[in-house]
Order: C-alpha cells, then sequence, then structure tokens
C-alpha cells in the first residue's frame, strides 16, 4: 500500500511538471514579436584602404539581401567600424554606402529599412562592416553625413 | 499491463492532481513566473513611454500619472485573474500569458509610433471588457469598434490565440480603420492578418496611399501575405509586386505613377538610369517631380510621389553635394564638372534638396551656374519648377546673400508677387519657421523698394488682425512689424526694451563679467587643419605682447590679461587633424573648465564650417556673446539659440576669412580688456570702414540684425506673457 501511494505520489510530481512545460510553451506560443536582432549575416572583409565590393562580397550581399526580403517587418543595421582617425571614419562611410548602394540599387531593396552606423570609437577590425537585425526600438537614420569630405578622392 | 494499471490510477488520481497543481507549489509557480514575467513588462512599458516622451521623469505628473496606468492597472487586471472564481488553473495561467501577451505589442506599438500614451487607459479597460464578452459568448465588434485603431490592432494581436465568433469581422473593421487612421501601419498589420476578408480591397487601396510599404512587403513572396499580393487581380498592385522584384526596382519606383499611367516604359527609365552619364536619371527624376506639382493643385496626387522624393534626395547628396563638397579645395574646371551640362531647373533642385549639406561655396558655384548660361528670368525659372520650394529656396538666397540678386532677375511686379506670397499666411503656421524665413530676408534685401513690398505686405496683414475679435494671440505680423520698421527707422523704438530682450544693440562689459572671478572668460575653439593652425598662429601673434600672459600644457593654453580689465582666455591647441587630437584638446579643456567651475561668457569658434558642428556642441547658456566667423555661419543660428536664447551671435552668411576674422576678434577682445562696452552700432561703423576694401564683410551679420533670432526671442517672450 506504501508502495502504491509512493508511485501515485511520484506520477503526480511528474505529470504536474509535463503540464508546467507543456502550458508555459503553449501559453506563450504565438504572442512573441518577430526578433529581428536574433539574425547573423557573414561581415564584409574589406581590403585595407578600399571601399570596393568584390565579387565574393557581391554573392554574400545578393544571399544576405533574400534573408532581408523574407523578412519585411525588420529593419537592419550596417555597421562600419571607423576607428579613430578621420581618414578611418572617412572609409568606413565610403564602405557602408558601398554596401547599402549595391543592396538598394542591385537588389532593389527600400534603403527605408536600413540604419546606416559608423563606430567613432574602435570595437571591431577597421575593415569590417557588418549587417545586423535591428531593435524595435533602434529607429536610427537611413542616411548620414560624410564625416570628412575631400578627404578620399571622390 | 503495468501501463495500463499507470493509466487507470491516473484517471483515478486526475483531479486529485489538479487540485493539487491548483493548490500548491508546481501550480503557483508556474503563475508566479508569469506574474513575474508580467511585471518585468510593466517596466518595459514604462520604459518604452519614457523612450518616447523623454520628458516623462520621475516625479512629473505625466509620469505619475502613466506609472499608476501601468502598475497599479496592470496589477487591479492580474489580481482580478487570480481571484476569479471558478476558473480552472490552466485557464488562470492563459489568462495571464494573454495579459502579458497585451504589454508585449503595447509595447511594440508604443515603440513603432501608432499607440500614444494616452491610448493605455482605453487600452485596459477594453481589455478588461474582453473576458465578460468571452464569459458571457458575446461578439467583440461593439467592443473593438468603440476604439481607435491603434487599441483594436493591440487587441486583435492579443487575442491571436483566443476564439471568438467574430474574429474575421473585427480584423476586417481594424485594417480598415488602420488605413484611415495610420496608414504608414496597416501593411505591417496585414502582415500579421493576412487572411482578413477585405486583404485585397484593402491591397488595392494601400498601393495608392503607401505603395513603398507594398513594395517591401511584397518582396516576401513566400509570406502568406506575399502571395495574396501575388494573386492580386488590382493592376497597381500588380505593377508594384513586379517592381519589386526586379534587381533595380528601388530605380524604377520614383516613376511607379508614370509607368501606371504608360507615360514611361521600364526600358525608357532603365536607358537613363543605366547611363554612365548620372544626369540623364537626374533629369528624369527632376522632369517627373516637375510635372507632378504641376498635378497636385488639381487635386491629382501621384502614387509614390515619396519614392521620387527619396531617390532625389538620395541622389542629390551622394552624387552631386558630396563631389562639390569633397572638391572645395580644388579649381572650379575639376570641382563644377559635375554640373556640366545641367539646365537651370536641375541646378534649382540642386539648391532646394540640398540645402542642408551644400557647404557655403558650393551653393555659390551653383547660383552662379543657375544665370550664367541663360538669360531666362528668375520669375521664370520659378514658374518652371511650379514654384518648387520656393520659400526655401528665398531663404537659402537671404542666407547666403544671393536674395538682392535673385530678386533683380525679375519684373518689379512679379517680385512683388513673389513677395506677396512669400509672406502671407505665417500666422496659420504652426510653427514660427516661415516667419523667421521673412524676417531674415528682410535684413538681405538691399533694394529699399522690395523691402517696402515686404513691409506693406506685413502692414496689411497686420491691418486685417486688427479686424479680428481673438486678439489673444500673439500676432507674428506685429512683431515683424515692429523689427522692420524699426529697422527702416521708421520708428525709433529700441527693441531690447520693447520686447524684454536685453543687449541687443549694446553688450555691457559688465554683463560679461565672471560673478565668481570677476574676469571675462573667453574660449577659442581651434582645428588642426592648415587654416586652422593659420588662425592659432595669427592668435598668438596678436596676444604676444606685454599686456598678455601666456601659459601652456600640451593640450591647451591660458592666455591672462595683465593690463586693463581682467580677461582669461582659453584655447585648444591645433593638434593633428587626422587623429582629431584637436577635438580631444577641446575635451580635455572643456572637463578642467567644469571641474574648476569655469563659464566662459565669450565663445569663439576658429575653423572652417565643416567644424562648426563640432564647436556647436560646447554652446551653453553661459555663453552671452559667441562669434561664428566659418563660412555659412548664419544658417547655424538656430542651433545657437537653442543652447543659448539670448546670445548675441556674430555670423557670416557667405565666406568666413581670417583676414577679417582676425580682426574682429582682436578689436572685440581689446575693448573688453580696456573695460568698454560692445556698442554695436558703433563697432560696426569702424569695421564698415577698416574692411570697405574687402567685399566679404557685407556679409558678417551683427547681433542687432539677427531679425530671425529677434523674432523668436521676442515671441517666446510675449507667448509667455499671454498666457
Amino acid at each position: 500500500m506504501y508502495t502504491i501511494l509512493q508511485r501515485v505520489s511520484r506520477l503526480k510530481v511528474q505529470l504536474s511538471l509535463v503540464f508546467i512545460v507543456f502550458t508555459l510553451l503553449v501559453s506563450h506560443k504565438g504572442y512573441s514579436q518577430t526578433d529581428c536582432t536574433s539574425t547573423s549575416f557573414p561581415v564584409m572583409q574589406f581590403a585595407d584602404r578600399s571601399n570596393a565590393l568584390t565579387s565574393s562580397m557581391q554573392t554574400d550581399l545578393s544571399s544576405i539581401a533574400s534573408q532581408i526580403k523574407n523578412h519585411p517587418d525588420c529593419r537592419y543595421v550596417i555597421l562600419g567600424n571607423g576607428g579613430t582617425t578621420k581618414f578611418d571614419q572617412e572609409m568606413a562611410w565610403l564602405r557602408i554606402n558601398a554596401v547599402e548602394s549595391y543592396l538598394v540599387d542591385h537588389e532593389g531593396i527600400n534603403n527605408t529599412r536600413f540604419i546606416i552606423r559608423i563606430n567613432v570609437v574602435q570595437s571591431g577590425p577597421i575593415n569590417e562592416v557588418s549587417i545586423s537585425g535591428a531593435a524595435s526600438d533602434d529607429s536610427g537614420p537611413s542616411t548620414i553625413s560624410e564625416p570628412s569630405p575631400g578627404l578620399i578622392g571622390h | 499491463m503495468k501501463i495500463a494499471r499507470q493509466f487507470i490510477i491516473l484517471l483515478v488520481a486526475l483531479p486529485g492532481i489538479i487540485a493539487h497543481a491548483q493548490t500548491f507549489a508546481p501550480d503557483s509557480l508556474l503563475r508566479k513566473e508569469i506574474h513575474q514575467s508580467i511585471k518585468q513588462r510593466q517596466i518595459n512599458l514604462m520604459n518604452a513611454l519614457i523612450f518616447q516622451n523623454p520628458s516623462f521623469t520621475p516625479g512629473n505628473s505625466d509620469y505619475s500619472y502613466f506609472h499608476s496606468i501601468i502598475i497599479k492597472g496592470v496589477d487591479s487586471l492580474q489580481f482580478a485573474i487570480e481571484q476569479a472564481p471558478k476558473v480552472y488553473f490552466t485557464e488562470k495561467s492563459a489568462r495571464l500569458s494573454r495579459l502579458s501577451a497585451l504589454l508585449d505589442y503595447s509595447i511594440a506599438a508604443i515603440l513603432s509610433g501608432l499607440m500614444k500614451p494616452n491610448d493605455l487607459p482605453n487600452l485596459f479597460s477594453a481589455y478588461k471588457a474582453i473576458q465578460v464578452c468571452f464569459d458571457q459568448h458575446l461578439k467583440l465588434l461593439p467592443l473593438i469598434a468603440n476604439q481607435n485603431a491603434p487599441i483594436g490592432l493591440v487587441m486583435l494581436e492579443t487575442l491571436k490565440q483566443s476564439d471568438f465568433p467574430d474574429r474575421s469581422v473585427c480584423t476586417s473593421f481594424v485594417l480598415r480603420n488602420l488605413l484611415s487612421y495610420a496608414p504608414d501601419h496597416l501593411i505591417r498589420a496585414m502582415y500579421e492578418f493576412p487572411d482578413a476578408n477585405n486583404v485585397y480591397t484593402l491591397l488595392q487601396l494601400s498601393a495608392r496611399i503607401v505603395p513603398e510599404d507594398l513594395y517591401n512587403y511584397s518582396q516576401a513572396s513566400a509570406s502568406a501575405l506575399g502571395k495574396r499580393i501575388s494573386n492580386s487581380k488590382d493592376s497597381l498592385v500588380q505593377l508594384i509586386n513586379t517592381l519589386s522584384g526586379l534587381p533595380d526596382g528601388q530605380r524604377l519606383m520614383p516613376f511607379l505613377d508614370e509607368l501606371f499611367h504608360h507615360r514611361l516604359s521600364i526600358s525608357e527609365i532603365r536607358t537613363a538610369s543605366a547611363s554612365p552619364d548620372i544626369n540623364l536619371y537626374y533629369r528624369l527624376l527632376v522632369k517627373t517631380r516637375i510635372t507632378y506639382l504641376q498635378r497636385i493643385p488639381k487635386h491629382d496626387t501621384p502614387v509614390a510621389m515619396k519614392s521620387l522624393e527619396a531617390r532625389l534626395q538620395t541622389m542629390v547628396s551622394h552624387d552631386y553635394v558630396h563631389v562639390l563638397n569633397a572638391l572645395h579645395s580644388q579649381p572650379d574646371a575639376v570641382r563644377l564638372k559635375i554640373l556640366n551640362g545641367l539646365s537651370p531647373e536641375e541646378l534649382y533642385e540642386l539648391c532646394v534638396i540640398g540645402v542642408d549639406e551644400l557647404y557655403t561655396s558650393s551653393y555659390l558655384k551653383i547660383y552662379q551656374r543657375l544665370f550664367s548660361s541663360t538669360q531666362l528670368g528668375s520669375y521664370e525659372l520659378l514658374k518652371r519648377v511650379g514654384f518648387d520650394h520656393f520659400k526655401r529656396f528665398l531663404k537659402m538666397a537671404s542666407a547666403y546673400n544671393t536674395l538682392d540678386d535673385f530678386l533683380s532677375r525679375m519684373d518689379q511686379q512679379d517680385a512683388n508677387q513673389l513677395l506677396h506670397d512669400f509672406v502671407a499666411e505665417l500666422n496659420q503656421s504652426n510653427s514660427l519657421e516661415d516667419a523667421v524665413d521673412v524676417a531674415e530676408s528682410y535684413g538681405s534685401i538691399r533694394n529699399a523698394s522690395l523691402r517696402q513690398t515686404i513691409l506693406s505686405e506685413v502692414q496689411e496683414e497686420v491691418r486685417k488682425k486688427s479686424l479680428n475679435t481673438n486678439s489673444s494671440v500673439v500676432n507674428i505680423y506685429d512683431l515683424l512689424n515692429t523689427i522692420f520698421k524699426t529697422y527702416e527707422g521708421q520708428e525709433h523704438q529700441d527693441l531690447s526694451t520693447l520686447f524684454g530682450i536685453p543687449q541687443i544693440y549694446r553688450l555691457q562689459n559688465s554683463y560679461l563679467l565672471d560673478a565668481r572671478t570677476g574676469a571675462i572668460i573667453i574660449r577659442h575653439f581651434f582645428y588642426g587643419d592648415p587654416d586652422g593652425r593659420k588662425a592659432f598662429d595669427a592668435f598668438i601673434s596678436a596676444i604676444k605682447n606685454d599686456s598678455w600672459k601666456i601659459v601652456k600644457n600640451d593640450l591647451w593654453l591660458k592666455a591672462v590679461s595683465l593690463k586693463g580689465r581682467s580677461i582669461v582666455m582659453y584655447a585648444n591647441l591645433p593638434l593633428d587633424d587626422n587623429t582629431n587630437k584637436a577635438e580631444e584638446a577641446q575635451e580635455a579643456l572643456t572637463k578642467y573648465l567644469d571641474q574648476q567651475d569655469i563659464h566662459p561668457s565669450v565663445l569663439i569658434h576658429r575653423g572652417h564650417s565643416y567644424y562648426l558642428k563640432n564647436t556647436l556642441k560646447y554652446i551653453t547658456v553661459e555663453n552671452k556673446l559667441i562669434f561664428l566667423g566659418s563660412c555659412g555661419g548664419y544658417h547655424n543660428l538656430n542651433l545657437v539659440f537653442k543652447n543659448s536664447p539670448s546670445a548675441s551671435v556674430i555670423t557670416t552668411k557667405q565666406e568666413g576669412s581670417l583676414v577679417i576674422n582676425q580682426p574682429m576678434i582682436a578689436s572685440i577682445i581689446e575693448q573688453l580688456r580696456q573695460g568698454k562696452d560692445l556698442d554695436w552700432i558703433r563697432i560696426w561703423k569702424e569695421w564698415t570702414i577698416l574692411f570697405r576694401k574687402d567685399s566679404r564683410f557685407v556679409d558678417y551679420i551683427p547681433p542687432y540684425r539677427n531679425f530671425g533670432a529677434i523674432l523668436i526671442v521676442a515671441y517666446n517672450k510675449l507667448s509667455h506673457k499671454s498666457y
């Protein structure tokens, strides 16, 4: 008798736990908003002192573009590492624009879907530009002023 | 057998298990988890309100009100769920989760700007009423129809997982409502509810109202909404869907209306777009814009005008203005090559669209081109561009001192008409902006007869206003009339006394004194480019004498007057420009001054216009005299007055020059050192003689001619008085 009671009690606990997990899953399913920030794309690695897009970068951007198009409710941050010098900041601006222009003019994505940003404090490799999903409260601009016009020839 | 036995035991024990789970730890833990998540969401919602309304700070009444709505209001909803009689624990958990979802969607709606804080009380009340509808098996439409579109949408989103009989009707209603209330949010909502009954009708309407959004969501062709878009029979929806699938869709979208009406073909646009001559595509954009502008007065609004304007803005900025600005030190033949072949209309559009980015010299070069190769009159030019942004153009012309020239290129009668339109309806505007433009322009017109035209227009408006019984509002025309008449000498009134604005004509020496130290504190901002270093050298030469003692460290210097009034000047060194060392030195100096509780009353910018933005960051209300000697410093007056509303400011409308700036600055410092007041009218007369051979001096504006600034300060003062 004692064994049966023990088993029933254990079963009660097990079922209750299963039920809790099930209820938690069901109760929160479908309520979550699209989490744009979880997207991860390959980083664009530019050559030193260059803002030219290589063919491999263009291939990557085309693949990124498909994913961006499939999530029309998200905006994306194009981030360049500006470093500490004016040259690096200007170069970052040129690179970001090269990436954005490609996505807009060659992939047909509306530029309002992008947020442009330059890291003024070096926090990553200077030659990199990354693209990532924007947080829902990020209302950054689609264009930013050129940091040092004329520093790098047009 | 063993399983069967356990199943029987389970059946027997089930009620006990449920009761156990409902009463004891496991179930309480579950709901405790959900309550915790709700608590976090309450905080997040409050943060979202603060994010959208930075004026909400703990302690103020708005903050307290919404804090109460969100914390106490939601707590009471939680309490009601917990206390609901005869409700199983599973249902309670589901209701709590739904409340949590309500907060999630509210946060998203607040952050996106769709929902306003004031909607929250109604939202929570409506949410409470939903449960009553559910309990009594009532339809939700009457409840939802009673709310505005954002509340309706948040409710629908929250009830995504709930069954209710009139879901379809409610969804259609909310989406239709959203179209008129907040069309910018419609497609996003349709993406969430693609099965609404009226989806095809809404797609058809949204193609005409928010074609750019429809374009974006068309690209998600595999989504449910993407499929609906593909299946739409509406020809405009189909066209947008087609464009969204083309790699150059964004270069075609600006011409959507022309394509739809078969006035342009995709291949024609591509011919211009793909040409190495960028002017061809720009020309097509400008031509289309002007055509569109001619349609608008006939109540024929072109579709996707926003795309056209955005593309023009991008092209003007990237392909023209950036190039012109970047080549500012190159000869004209190199710098202006990009403008070759552009018509006056296209050059005009460069000005009005590039207004925020053009360097002074870039604007002036474009302006010179505007009339250099044609006999076109300026009024005819405005007619050709459909008077596109003509107020903006007049303001620019005024700000860069080319307004007189522009008006001289049209008949007097046309000029009168133009100025009449420029001055009209200023009281109807919600902001002072247009009136400030008129005030600033007035000071730029040297032709007395044209100034008289503006003054007459203003006085006519004053007369009309005096017939209006509603005189509680400050009349902008009254202020303009006073300012202009004083300028013309028709009235010998002192604007300082009249408007209660101190120090317009004369800056008293004592007004600039730092009460704590008894000295006048002056701060100079230098930059590390070659011209910045030259300016610094000139500054040092001027004070390297027995009247000053200079103390220097690695980052900045301090110059103390040894004779006359006690003056202390601080200046950062013009260190390496490429690594922003001069800016770092400015930071270090600011930190030092703050630590020492030293607050300069005079601030002097000693760099090119592209460094001005940096200097402006440091302007505070303690700065009573501000000298912006860089090119086009005048265009930044609004930023200056934002931080120091009653400062006396000296700026130039065109080219700033060291050979003018340095003597002016030296003269100001010397007069202060001698204990003299800065009597601007006298000083300006002396400088006019001193700089009579330098035509650039006429572009410098004394504090008493900053009419726009005077108008703003006077308006604000009188508005407060009338409350």
